[in-house]
């Protein structure tokens, strides 16, 4: 098969802050930088991405995955070593990259697109289209600066995947984000995928990372670390992550604090309404249970616009530290949800004599599309509860066994 | 890490023709980027304005009648010779404007449209260009329109080859103002006394005859006057020497390397520098 991307020993240093004037000498004389005085964020990275594969990189913040992007999508130089790119590449790294703050959405529109290398007539043949798409079409006469962050996101988003590139790279940043437009921005990456384009992208979402990937490639330190099948590198990853005390999963609301944007609880397409917790039949947020006998009840209530197919519900068990115990989804467990005619549904699931040890959990709730990757809403910490035991077990959970003496 | 050295002389003939003619590859290659840069420009300028695009024009006829009205009301500074001084004046102010417009601007070009490149995959070494091309565009047809007026007919097509070439002497230079300017900031505060010491020591205010024997030997090493010297030859027939001609050539033919190779050794570094 042949690589779209192809890094051999890739490097990238950024030089340390110094004056202008002690660079610019630096410069005059071609002088490489100083070993001392740059600041490594790429080492050594050996990576071949075949064309059509749809590639996942994770790491923790700070690993280098961003610049990675960067460096694939032609923004930043590498400082060492080769890489080949072959086919036409769309960027959706930084928020408003490439954007003019002064220009019009329009102007913005022609630059991306020429940019990305096509011609005056290409455009203005796809220009309509793209405009539809972002659903900025009243603003795209002012200048780009007077844009929410979600419209730039938008139109960033609508111009990338317009240009009909052979690659797509994008910073999870702009794949997230409620609304009808992140519903329709995840469909169209799903058409890329399944026109066998090539897609590299970076989260924080191992759970999206698993569903959509073909390869996932973890980066720490600026070094590749592992690259195999998802669900083998997200495992190595999370243990990677509960030694060092970092969890992937907490990382995650945080930073979708800074990427929901304006439109938090506007047009949402499905949204989680209620949620009921029961242990042993009592409702509470903060619960108490006994191992291996007390009942665990959810009810989830979501509402689902019409017009979308019915989303899926998925839950998870974490412990205090983000690190999930167990989960459970409608979807794996082929349970089909129903609404009624003003699109409202409840589901409930139920755990007998829960299996759980000693401890405190925490109980988190997903609403998702009907292929189980896209998230409509989340409920973060619905619900804690502690667990007390009679036994000396130890550990999260009792597996049912038997003994016998032979 | 990559230790290979680069030393300053590195195929300095291919760099020296990339010098040459690399910047039209760009503006050829880019011609529809910079045709929304150079349409952008012109509506940043006008916009919210009554007479709009009148402005263009306007702006530099009346920096011309400021000069004219100090010179010839106020102070009635009489040239010697048969040019009249107003001949004389208008036919040196309008390229110097362009100048120094030009000059003005490249220091401060790369941040200027630093959004553009900053995050993407951007021709950096467009952007130096742009002022170039747009001042073209503007003072080709204000100094067309005064020549016209001035000589007839005739004098249409001298003048616009003597804006074409001041642009194409000046992309060097912009090249080269545009990274120190992106380097050293100081630079950005001494420009405006810069270019009005240049116009002061440029035979525009007057002419070459009036500056004092001790001066004299300013002119020649100024490449503005030089230049003027033959804008004012090849518009109203004024005399000019091999000098005129050479020092000009010799000194952008000597920029032509070093803004170039400049440039483009910087060029990674753009990205970090705001």
């Amino acid at each position: 098969m042949m690589n779209a991307i192809s890094l051999r020993g890739l490097g990238k240093s950024y030089a340390k802050e110094q004056g202008g004037l002690r660079r610019l000498r630096e410069i005059v004389a071609g002088r490489p930088i100083s070993p001392d005085q740059q600041i490594e964020v790429l080492k050594e990275i050996d990576l071949d991405i075949p064309m059509g594969q749809v590639v996942g990189i994770i790491g923790r913040n700070g690993a280098g995955k961003s610049t990675l992007l960067k460096v694939v999508a032609g923004m930043v130089p590498h400082t060492a070593g080769s890489m080949e790119v072959s086919g036409r590449v769309a960027a959706l790294l930084e928020l408003g990259s490439g954007f003019h703050p002064e220009m019009t959405g329009r102007e913005n529109v022609y630059l991306a697109a020429s940019l990305a290398g096509l011609k005056r007539d290409e455009i203005d043949e796809k220009y309509e289209s793209i405009v539809t798409f972002s659903g900025i079409q009243e603003f795209i006469d002012r200048p780009v600066k007077t844009y929410s962050s979600g419209m730039m996101v938008r139109l960033a988003f609508s111009v990338a995947t317009s240009v009909d590139p052979d690659i797509l790279i994008i910073d999870e940043a702009l794949s997230v984000g409620d609304g009808i437009f992140s519903r329709k921005s995840f469909e169209r990456i799903m058409e890329f995928k399944e026109k066998k384009k090539t897609i590299l992208f970076c989260s924080h979402s191992l759970f999206q990372i698993e569903a959509l990937c073909d390869r996932v490639v973890w980066i720490d330190g600026g070094k590749v670390q592992l690259v195999d099948e998802p669900k083998l590198v997200t495992a190595e990853y999370n243990e990677f992550l509960s030694k060092t005390g970092v969890l992937a999963d907490k990382v995650l609301p945080d930073e979708r604090e800074e990427i929901v944007l304006e439109e938090k609880d506007s047009n949402k397409l499905a949204l989680i309404s209620a949620v009921e917790i029961f242990i042993d039949g009592k409702p509470g947020v903060e619960l108490n249970a006994v191992s291996s006998i007390s009942s665990l009840e959810v009810l989830v209530n979501f509402f689902s616009k019409s017009g979308i197919p019915i989303p899926t519900v998925a839950m998870t068990i974490t412990d205090p530290n983000g690190q999930i115990v167990t989960s459970a989804g409608t979807l794996d467990d082929g349970w089909d949800l129903t609404i009624d005619s003003q699109g409202n549904g409840i589901v409930r699931i139920m755990f007998d004599q829960l299996p759980l040890l000693k401890g405190r959990y925490i109980i988190n709730i997903f609403l998702l599309c009907e292929k189980g990757v896209h998230f409509y809403d989340v409920l973060y910490s619905a619900a804690s509860f502690s667990v007390v035991q009679t036994g000396m077990a130890v550990g999260f959970c009792v597996i049912p066994h038997g003994w016998s003496n032979i | 890490m990559p230790h290979n050295r680069r030393p300053l002389l590195i195929r300095a003939a291919s760099g020296w023709k990339a010098g040459l003619l690399e910047p039209y590859r760009l503006l050829l290659g880019h011609r529809q980027l910079l045709v929304t840069l150079i349409r952008r420009d012109l509506v940043n300028r006008t916009s919210g304005t009554a007479l709009g695009a009148v402005w263009v024009l306007l702006q530099p006829a009346l920096q011309v009648v400021a000069f004219w009205f100090l010179l010839d009301v106020i102070l009635q500074v009489r040239f010697p010779g048969i040019i009249s001084f107003k001949d004389y004046f208008l036919v040196g102010m309008i390229p110097w404007i362009m100048i120094s417009e030009v000059l003005g601007q490249s220091v401060n070009v790369l941040p200027t449209y630093r959004p553009l490149y900053e995050r993407s995959r951007f021709p950096v070494s467009l952007i130096p260009l742009v002022p170039i091309v747009i001042a073209l565009l503007i003072y080709g047809i204000v100094f067309m329109i005064t020549a016209v007026i001035l000589n007839g007919f005739g004098a249409a097509i001298p003048a616009l080859i003597t804006i074409l070439l001041i642009a194409v002497w000046l992309i060097p230079i912009a090249y080269l103002l545009s990274v120190i300017g992106l380097f050293i900031k100081d630079i950005n505060s001494a420009m405006p006394f810069i270019l009005t010491m240049s116009l002061y020591l440029t035979p525009i205010l007057y002419m070459p005859e009036m500056i004092p024997e001790a001066l004299r030997g300013l002119l020649v090493l100024n490449p503005f006057a030089d230049l003027l010297s033959m804008v004012h030859w090849a518009v109203q027939g004024m005399e000019i020497t091999t000098g005129n001609v050479l020092r000009p050539l010799l000194l952008w033919m000597l920029l032509l390397l070093p803004g170039w190779v400049l440039f483009r050794r910087a060029e990674p570094h753009m990205r970090e520098v705001s």
